[in-house]
């Protein structure tokens, strides 16, 4: 059974839910960004150290609390390490008031009927084990759509939903998300494509059933509306997935009831060499710019 | 007061044959030519060939781009990151196993 307190806080709370950190394989380009060169580190574990003292730098920072961010989503990594002597994700909810949440996905099957479905994952239901005694409230997964393809869409939709449902055995919130690529031609029609077959598999769980969606934001203002207020949806959270910032805080503040969910990291701006006030500050900035963003809604 | 000279049907011949002759090429070059009807036929379809390929080409680079930014340095989306990651370098998680 979900925890009620964080389920009130995703359904009502006002903010956004952030990318906390990246996988294992893409940590050195992370660390550059955070300006620490791949010298500064001998081994793989103590690379891993050292994304995690910057990890927990940012879960530290003043700004970083449920007021604005209302969510995390974590790595397994993550999951595993510790905050301030707390497991990560019950240092987030206890000490900063943020819903963890886990990305459970293992990458994406090669594309078919112009759609990418996520590849097997077979010891999920391990890892949600694991997952319900760190204390995540949520798991993440994502697929990639990139055309307008009824066969392709509707496979999305089927895997997504029959492993939410496995996840939603645990007693965990799945968070649902089919990407759309805001690069294709016929986006708008994979919206409404989208939107339809959403419907018809949210109308099928059970009464005491819900998940999150996590959606791109759509060409349509509140394309979604219809799903913001069905009662399977906990949230209809926005991906960017490649806008600009502006023009997706533009975007999203045309999609009421949606909130951000921006994959950025939010190592934007940060660095190692940065003083804990301007690291501070920088973060504060950076959270209450997609924060505004995210309530204009 | 006649005046007339008589006509001699020879020349009518020469015209009707030069006539017919240059009615009979133009035909030939307004279908066959280099600028005939054929001809515009396959140049009309070879640019519907190309702008297929160049819509085609618009599509892949807007695709690329997108990704580009998503992988630079002031976007980073981790998602993609991830993907990325494991498609292209091949990487998975240290606690991964893979089954071929």
């Amino acid at each position: 059974m979900p925890n009620q307190d964080q389920l009130t806080k995703i359904r009502a709370g006002k903010g956004f839910i952030a990318a906390l950190d990246q996988s294992g394989g893409s940590t050195p380009k992370a660390l550059r960004l955070y300006g620490v060169e791949e010298d500064a580190y001998g081994s793989e574990a103590e690379m891993y150290d050292m994304i995690h003292a910057m990890r927990a730098r940012i879960a530290q920072a003043p700004a970083f609390t449920g007021d604005q961010v209302i969510g995390a989503i974590l790595f397994e990594m993550t999951m595993d390490r510790e905050i301030s002597g707390k497991s990560t994700a019950a240092y987030l909810w206890e000490d900063r008031g943020v819903v963890p949440f886990l990305k459970v996905d293992k990458g994406l099957a090669d594309e078919e009927n112009g759609a990418q479905v996520m590849k097997p994952m077979p010891d999920l239901d391990a890892l949600c084990d694991r997952a319900v005694a760190a204390g995540i409230f949520g798991t993440k997964m994502r697929s990639v759509i990139n055309a307008a393809n009824a066969d392709g869409i509707q496979a999305v939709v089927d895997q997504q939903f029959a492993v939410a449902k496995q996840i939603l055995g645990h007693g965990l919130i799945p968070i649902i998300e089919p990407e759309v690529t805001i690069s294709i031609a016929d986006k708008a029609n994979a919206e409404d494509m989208l939107l339809a077959t959403l419907t018809r598999a949210l109308d099928a769980l059970d009464d005491d059933q819900q998940v999150m969606l996590k959606l791109t934001l759509p060409e349509v203002a509140n394309h979604y509306a219809t799903l913001v207020n069905h009662p399977r949806v906990a949230r209809v959270v926005a991906l960017s997935g490649g806008y600009a910032r502006d023009e997706a805080n533009s975007r999203l503040a045309q999609n009421a009831g949606v909130i951000a969910s921006f994959s950025r990291a939010l190592t934007e701006g940060l660095s190692a060499q940065q003083s804990d006030d301007d690291f501070n500050t920088t973060i504060a900035a950076t959270i209450g710019e997609i924060y505004d963003a995210s309530v204009a809604g | 007061m006649s005046g007339h000279r008589k006509q001699t049907g020879f020349g009518g011949v020469i015209f009707f044959v030069v006539t017919v002759g240059l009615g009979l090429y133009f035909t030939f070059a307004s279908v066959q030519g280099d600028y005939g009807l054929f001809r515009r036929v396959q140049i009309r379809a070879e640019a519907q060939t190309l702008t297929g390929e160049r819509d085609r080409l618009v599509a892949e680079i807007a695709a690329l781009s997108n990704k580009t930014l998503r992988l630079s340095d002031d976007y980073l989306d981790l998602d993609l990151l991830d993907q990325q990651a494991r498609e292209m370098l091949g990487m998975v998680r240290s606690n991964e196993v893979v089954l071929r």
